[in-house]
C-alpha cells in the first residue's frame, strides 16, 4: 500500500521533506538516516519540479528477507526524461545553474537508487534506506 | 513556514534561519542580507543555522555563495551552528561549502568577528 505525494509547485517540495522525515522517523530511523532520507527526497522532487514542471512520489514501508524494514520512495515524471543516465549522475554536471550534486548525492546517501527513464518519456527514480544495517 | 530573522548586534549582522525555507525564499532571504549588510553597515555578517535540519544542494549553493557576495562587498561572513547530522550529509554527499568560514555557534562567531580577524 503506497502513499503519494503530488509535485507541482516548490512548495510541494518542502511538504515532500516534511512527509520524509516523519514518515523516516515513525519507522524508527536514527537522527542521521532521517537527515539522509530527507535530503534524498528534497533532491529528487526539486529536480522534478525544475525539470519536469510536475510528478509525484509515491512511498511505502518494504520488508525484504534478509534486508529487514526499508523505506522506498519512487520519484515519478512525464517530463523530457533523463537522456544519458551516467553524465546526470557525473559529480558537477548541470543542465541548469545547480551544483549538479543532487543525483550523485542523492545515491551516496541511500542504500539503493536506481533511474529509469527514457528519453520524451519522463524519468523513474527509485531509492531505498535499509532500518538495519 | 519560513521564520527567519535578521538582526543587527553590535558591528554584525545576525541572520537566524529557521523554518521551512523553500527555494525561492532562500534566494529571497540572500537579497535580504546582501541589503542588510548595507544598511546596517557592517563589517560581519553570521548565520545561524542551527535550526535547519537539512542542508541540501540548493541550501548549500546559496549560502557559499552569499557568503562569496558578501566577501565582494567588504564584509565576512561565518556560518554558525550546523547540526551534526547536517554536517555528515553534507560530507556524505560531496557537497562543497568550502570557502565558508564556519563557527561553532553564534557566540564563537561573535567573538571572531569582535576579535577583528
Ligand atoms: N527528473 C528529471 N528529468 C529530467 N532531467 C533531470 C531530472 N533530474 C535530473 N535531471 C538532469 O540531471 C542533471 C543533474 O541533476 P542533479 O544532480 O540534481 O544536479 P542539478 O539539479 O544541480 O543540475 C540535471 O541538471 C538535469 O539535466
Ligand atoms: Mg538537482
Amino acid at each position: 500500500m503506497s502513499n503519494r505525494i503530488d509535485i507541482r509547485n516548490e512548495s510541494d517540495v518542502v511538504v515532500a521533506r516534511q512527509i520524509a522525515r516523519q514518515v523516516a522517523s515513525q519507522m524508527g530511523f536514527s537522527l542521521g538516516d532521517q537527515t539522509r532520507i530527507t535530503t534524498a527526497v528534497s533532491e529528487l522532487a526539486r529536480n522534478i519540479f525544475l525539470y519536469a514542471k510536475q510528478g509525484w512520489i509515491e512511498y511505502q514501508e518494504i520488508t525484504l528477507g534478509v534486508r529487514g524494514r526499508g523505506i522506498e520512495f519512487i520519484f515519478q515524471d512525464q517530463g523530457p526524461g533523463i537522456p544519458d543516465v551516467e553524465l546526470a549522475l557525473t559529480v558537477g554536471y548541470t543542465s541548469g545553474n545547480g551544483m549538479g550534486m543532487g543525483l550523485s548525492g542523492t545515491k551516496r546517501l541511500m542504500d539503493e537508487f536506481d533511474i529509469k527513464s527514457s528519453p520524451g518519456k519522463g524519468a523513474t527514480i527509485r531509492i531505498v534506506r535499509w532500518l538495519n544495517k | 513556514m519560513n521564520k527567519s530573522s535578521i538582526v543587527k548586534i553590535h558591528n554584525a549582522l545576525v541572520v537566524t534561519l529557521q523554518g521551512e525555507i523553500d527555494d525561492r525564499t532562500a534566494l529571497e532571504l540572500q537579497q535580504e542580507i546582501l541589503q542588510s549588510v548595507i544598511r546596517y553597515q557592517v563589517s560581519g555578517v553570521v548565520i545561524e543555522i542551527s535550526q535547519l535540519d537539512l542542508v541540501d544542494s540548493y541550501m548549500a549553493r546559496i549560502l557559499s555563495e552569499t557568503a562569496r557576495m558578501i566577501k565582494l562587498m567588504g564584509a565576512e561572513t561565518f556560518l554558525a551552528g550546523l547540526r551534526p547530522m547536517v554536517a555528515v550529509t553534507i560530507v556524505e554527499m560531496g557537497l562543497n561549502i568550502d570557502g565558508v568560514k564556519t563557527a561553532l555557534n553564534l557566540e564563537v562567531a561573535l567573538e571572531v568577528l569582535k576579535g577583528g580577524r
